[in-house]
C-alpha cells in the first residue's frame, strides 16, 4: 500500500475520532470511497478535503455534546447535538455557559500566574470550577423544568443572605462572608445571580418576598456591587414584563441598593480579587483584552440563547443584566471581578446561575410553523453552509 | 420564491446530480465528479440533507470482492421535490449535464 493510501486511511481514522458518535458513518463512508478510488493521489485528496471540512465542526460538535452533558441536561439522548441536527450553540445556552466558564477560568489562571498570585489561589479557582460543575449537574437536573417550589427555594436562599448579614464574618464594617470548613465564602456571589434568574422564571409571592429580603440583606451587609446587580436583574425583568410582583421586587432592590450606596464601604481592595481588569492592563494590554474577552464570553449564554417572546427572554435577559453589572462593578470599582479573578464564590455562583437557564432552546431558525401562503425556509437555509469553492 | 433563494449553488448542483440518478443510488466519489465539487463540500451537504429528510443513505455490498461496503445515497420523495424546485441556477458542470441526459 502506498504512503498516500496509508495517509488517506489515517485521515479517515482522525475524522472518525473527531465526529460525534451519531455521525461516525460519514467517516466510514469516506474510507469506503477512497478504497473505491483508483488513483492514490485522488484518494488522498478526497480524504484530506473531507477531513478538513468535517473534522473541525465534528470536534466542535463533540465538545458541545460534552458541555451539554456536563450542564445537567436531562433531555432525550437522541436529541443531543450532532452534525446536521441542533449543532448550533444557540440551541444550548447552558452548554455555552459551561464552555465560557472553562475558557474564562483558563484566562483567569493566566492572569493569576502573570500577576504572581500564590499557587493555591489558582488551585482554589480550579477546585471551585469542579465544585460548580458538580452542583450545576445536580441542580440543573432537579430545577431545570419545574417552577413548583422555586419560590420557596428562593426564600430559603434569601434567609441565608440575611443570616450572613446578621451572623457572618466581617471586615472593615462589611459582613459578607461565611467561613465553611476554613474557607471564606461570599454567599451573595454564590446565590444572588441564580436567585435573580430564578425570579425571572417564577414570580410567585414567596419569590417576591425572597427578593425583598435579599435586597434588605445586601443593604445590611452592605454589598454595593451585588445590590446593584440585584437591581439590574430585576429591572431587566420589569422591562420585559411590568407586573405587580416584578415592580414590588424591583422597588425593594432599588431601595436596598440606595441604602448600600449610602453606607460606608471602607473595605480595601484585595489583590488578585478586586480591580483585576486594571491590574491585567498594567501587566500587558493583551492580558487586559483577554480579561474583557472572558467577561464577554461569560455573558454569551444569555446573549446567544434568547428565544422569541418576552416571557422566554426574561431569564437570559436577567442573567446578562446581573452578570453584566457585576463585571462592570469589578472593572470600575474596588469590587471582586467574577470568575477571572481569585475567588471561588463567583465561579460556583456563575455555574449555579446557569442551572436556572433552559438547557435547550429552539433556535430562531427552528420550529416555526409556516404561515398561510408562506413557503417555509428554515430547514433549507442551513444548506447554504457549504459555500466554499471546490 | 423564498426557498429558491435560500439554497446554495452547490446544494442545487448536488440535488441535480442525485435527481439525475433517477431513483437509483449514488456514491460519494461519483457525486463529487458529477457535481464538480470537493468531498469536503459534498459531505456536510449530504449530512444536512439526510438529517432534514431529503436524502436516504444505506450501506451496499460492492460488486467486487475484497472491498468494503459503500455508503450510497438517493433522494426521498421530499428530496425529489426539493431538487425539482431548486434546479441549478448557472450552467451545470458538463458531467452533470451528461448524467442528466442519460
Amino acid at each position: 500500500m502506498s504512503w498516500r493510501r496509508r495517509l488517506a486511511g489515517l485521515l479517515c481514522d482522525m475524522l472518525s475520532a473527531s465526529l460525534p458518535e451519531p455521525n461516525r458513518d460519514w467517516a466510514l463512508a469516506t474510507r469506503a470511497e477512497i478504497a473505491a478510488i483508483e488513483k492514490d493521489a485522488d484518494a488522498l485528496a478526497f480524504a484530506l478535503d473531507a477531513f478538513c471540512r468535517l473534522g473541525a465542526p465534528g470536534l466542535a460538535c463533540r465538545l458541545l455534546r460534552a458541555a451539554v452533558k456536563l450542564s445537567g441536561d436531562d433531555g432525550a439522548v437522541e436529541d443531543l447535538p450532532r452534525l446536521g441536527g441542533r449543532d448550533s450553540p444557540r440551541c444550548w445556552p447552558r452548554a455555552v455557559g459551561v464552555a465560557s466558564a472553562f475558557a474564562a477560568c483558563l484566562m483567569g489562571l493566566a492572569y493569576l500566574a502573570a500577576a504572581g498570585a500564590p499557587f493555591f489561589y489558582m488551585a482554589g479557582n480550579i477546585a471551585a470550577l469542579a465544585l460548580g460543575l458538580a452542583m450545576l449537574s445536580v441542580v440543573g437536573r432537579s430545577l431545570s423544568r419545574t417552577q413548583e417550589g422555586l419560590g420557596y427555594v428562593l426564600l430559603s436562599l434569601s434567609l441565608i443572605l440575611l443570616g450572613t448579614a446578621a451572623l457572618g464574618e466581617g471586615a472593615s464594617g462589611a459582613t459578607r462572608w461565611l467561613r465553611l470548613g476554613g474557607v471564606a465564602v461570599q454567599p451573595s456571589l454564590v446565590l444572588l445571580p441564580a436567585m435573580v434568574v430564578g425570579f425571572a422564571r417564577s414570580r410567585t409571592a414567596p419569590a417576591v418576598l425572597a427578593m425583598i429580603l435579599t435586597a434588605g440583606a445586601l443593604a445590611l451587609q452592605p454589598d454595593r456591587a451585588t445590590a446593584g446587580a440585584l437591581c439590574a436583574g430585576l429591572s431587566a425583568c420589569v422591562i420585559l414584563r411590568a407586573d405587580r410582583p416584578g415592580l414590588a421586587a424591583f422597588t425593594a432592590s432599588a431601595i436596598g441598593w440606595s441604602v448600600a450606596l449610602m453606607r460606608a464601604d471602607a473595605l480595601a481592595p484585595a489583590p488578585f480579587v478586586d480591580g483585576v481588569l486594571a491590574s491585567a492592563l498594567d501587566i500587558h494590554a493583551l492580558l487586559g483584552l483577554a480579561m474583557l474577552g472572558a467577561m464577554a464570553l461569560l455573558l454569551a449564554p444569555g446573549l446567544l440563547g434568547s428565544p422569541r417572546g418576552a416571557e422566554a427572554q426574561e431569564t437570559p435577559f436577567a442573567f446578562v443584566a446581573v452578570w453584566g453589572v457585576l463585571f462592570l462593578a469589578g472593572a470600575a470599582g474596588p469590587y471582586p471581578t467574577p470568575v477571572v479573578g481569585y475567588g471561588g464564590s463567583a465561579i460556583v455562583g456563575y455555574l449555579l446561575s446557569l442551572a436556572l437557564l433552559p438547557s435547550r432552546v429552539t433556535a430562531p431558525t427552528e420550529g416555526r410553523s409556516a404561515l398561510p401562503g408562506e413557503v417555509r425556509t428554515p430547514p433549507d437555509r442551513s444548506l447554504r453552509l457549504p459555500l466554499h469553492h471546490p | 420564491m423564498a426557498r429558491a433563494r435560500s439554497l446554495s449553488a452547490h446544494a442545487r448542483t448536488v440535488l441535480a446530480a442525485l435527481l439525475g440518478a433517477d431513483g437509483g443510488w449514488s456514491h460519494g466519489y461519483e457525486l463529487v465528479r458529477l457535481a464538480g465539487i470537493k468531498s469536503g463540500t459534498l459531505y456536510p451537504l449530504l449530512i444536512r440533507l439526510e438529517a432534514q429528510g431529503y436524502l436516504e443513505a444505506q450501506w451496499q455490498q460492492p460488486a467486487e470482492g475484497g472491498r468494503p461496503p459503500r455508503h450510497a445515497y438517493r433522494l426521498t420523495e421530499k428530496g425529489v421535490q426539493l431538487a425539482r424546485d431548486n434546479p441549478p441556477q448557472t450552467a451545470a458542470p458538463a458531467a452533470l449535464g451528461q448524467a442528466a441526459r442519460t
